[in-house]
C-alpha cells in the first residue's frame, strides 16, 4: 500500500494538486494507492480515500505503507522517519495558495533534498516516474541522522539537571 | 528517573513531541497533556501510556454566530480555563520537567508552572520553522528557562535563551 497524506493542519487548505496527480497514476498502478485528503473536494477515482483519519490510525498507516507520498510537512517528515518508510514529499506553494503563511515546505524539501530514503518532486509531472522508481526498488529506508542524535542528546542533558 | 509533563496541541506539533517521547520513553516518567479534539479522543501510543485531555469548551459544529464569537472572545476565556485544568493536573502529577513544542495550550501551561510550580520548562521550536519564530514562541519561550530552535537561523530571535542543538530530523 501507499500511504498519500497532504496532513491535517495548514489551516484545512486543500492540496488537489498532488491529490488529482496521485489518482491518476492509482489508476494505472497494481498497487494499492489509500488517500488522505484532507478538505479538498476532488473524489478520487482510482484510490481509496479518506478525508481524515485520527492521529493514531494515522500512525498505524505510516506503519504499514509500502512507502509515502506527502507534502513536504515536517509531521509527515517525522511519522514516516518513525517507521523508517521511504517518502515521495512534494512541497505545497504559496504562490498556488496551498499554503498562506511563508513557504517553509519549500525551505524544508531545500534541507532534506539528498537524503537518504527521500525524494523531493516540485513538479506533479514527476510523480509518476518516481512513484515508479520506488515500486521497482529504488525506495531505500531513511536512517537516523546525526543531528537527531545530537537534539536528543542536549534534551536527555536538560532532563538531568539537578533538582533545586 | 524523572517526571515529565509533555505539553502539545494535537496535529504536527504532537507528532513533534511524540518523536521525542520515543527516544526518552523507558528512560523517564512522561505524561502527555493535548488538547481534546476528536482526532485524538482515547488515542493510544505506546510510548505515552499516560494522556490528560485539555478540554475544548465548544463543540465541533457550533453555529457561525458561536463561531464568531469563539473566534474574538472564545480563545482568552478558553486560555483562562485551561490554567484551573493546568493548575489541577501539576498539582495531582507534580512533574519535575516540562517539555513543550506548542502550541495553543502551552501558554497556560507554562504560565502556571512559571507562577505556582516552577519546574524547569524547556520550549522547544517547532521543525516547521526554518526563519521566523511561531506566535507561541514568542510568549512562550519567555515562560521557559531553555529554548531549544532545530533550525540555526531562527536562533538570532531567542537573545541569550536560544540554543541550537541539531534537530528531529
Amino acid at each position: 500500500m501507499i500511504f498519500v497524506t497532504v496532513g491535517t493542519a495548514d489551516k484545512g487548505i486543500d492540496f488537489d494538486r498532488l491529490i488529482r496527480e496521485m489518482d491518476r497514476i492509482a489508476g494505472r498502478l497494481d498497487e494499492d494507492v489509500l488517500i488522505q485528503r484532507g478538505p479538498s473536494d476532488y473524489e478520487p477515482r482510482y484510490a481509496r480515500s479518506v478525508r481524515f483519519v485520527r492521529f493514531d490510525e494515522a500512525l498505524a498507516l505510516f506503519r504499514t505503507a509500502r512507502f509515502v507520498v506527502g507534502h513536504c510537512g515536517a509531521g509527515t517528515v517525522l511519522n514516516a522517519l518513525r517507521y523508517r518508510k521511504p517518502m515521495i514529499l512534494v512541497p505545497r506553494r504559496v504562490e498556488t495558495g496551498e499554503l498562506d503563511t511563508d513557504d517553509h515546505q519549500l525551505q524544508l524539501a531545500r534541507e532534506m533534498e539528498g537524503m537518504e530514503g527521500v525524494r523531493i518532486v516540485h513538479e506533479v509531472e514527476k510523480l509518476e516516474e518516481a512513484v515508479r522508481a520506488f515500486l521497482s526498488g529504488a525506495a531505500v529506508p531513511p536512517k537516523p541522522s546525526p543531528e537527531k542524535d545530537r537534539f536528543i542528546g542536549a534534551i536527555r542533558e536538560f532532563l538531568s539537571t539537578p533538582r533545586k | 528517573m524523572a517526571k515529565v509533563a509533555l505539553v502539545s496541541s494535537a496535529g504536527g506539533h504532537l507528532t513533534e513531541i511524540l518523536a521525542i517521547a520515543q527516544e526518552l520513553a523507558g528512560e523517564h516518567d512522561l505524561f502527555l497533556c493535548v488538547t481534546n479534539y476528536p482526532a485524538v479522543r482515547n488515542m493510544k501510543l505506546e510510548e505515552i501510556p499516560r494522556i490528560y485531555y485539555a478540554p475544548i469548551f465548544w463543540r465541533e459544529h457550533d453555529s457561525w454566530a458561536l463561531l464568531w464569537l469563539r473566534q474574538r472572545i472564545g480563545v482568552l476565556v478558553t486560555m483562562v480555563l485551561w490554567l484551573f485544568t493546568f493548575a489541577r493536573l501539576f498539582w495531582k502529577e507534580r512533574p519535575d520537567f516540562l517539555i513543550t513544542v506548542g502550541a495553543e495550550i502551552a501558554v497556560p501551561a507554562y504560565l502556571v508552572n512559571r507562577l505556582f510550580f516552577r519546574r524547569p520548562a524547556l520550549y522547544v521550536e517547532s521543525l516547521a520553522r526554518l526563519h521566523t519564530p511561531s506566535l507561541t514562541g514568542r510568549l512562550v519561550s519567555r515562560l521557559s528557562n531553555r529554548v531549544f530552535v532545530q533550525w540555526p537561523a531562527v536562533l538570532p530571535y531567542y537573545g541569550k535563551k536560544g540554543e541550537y542543538h541539531g534537530r528531529l530530523i
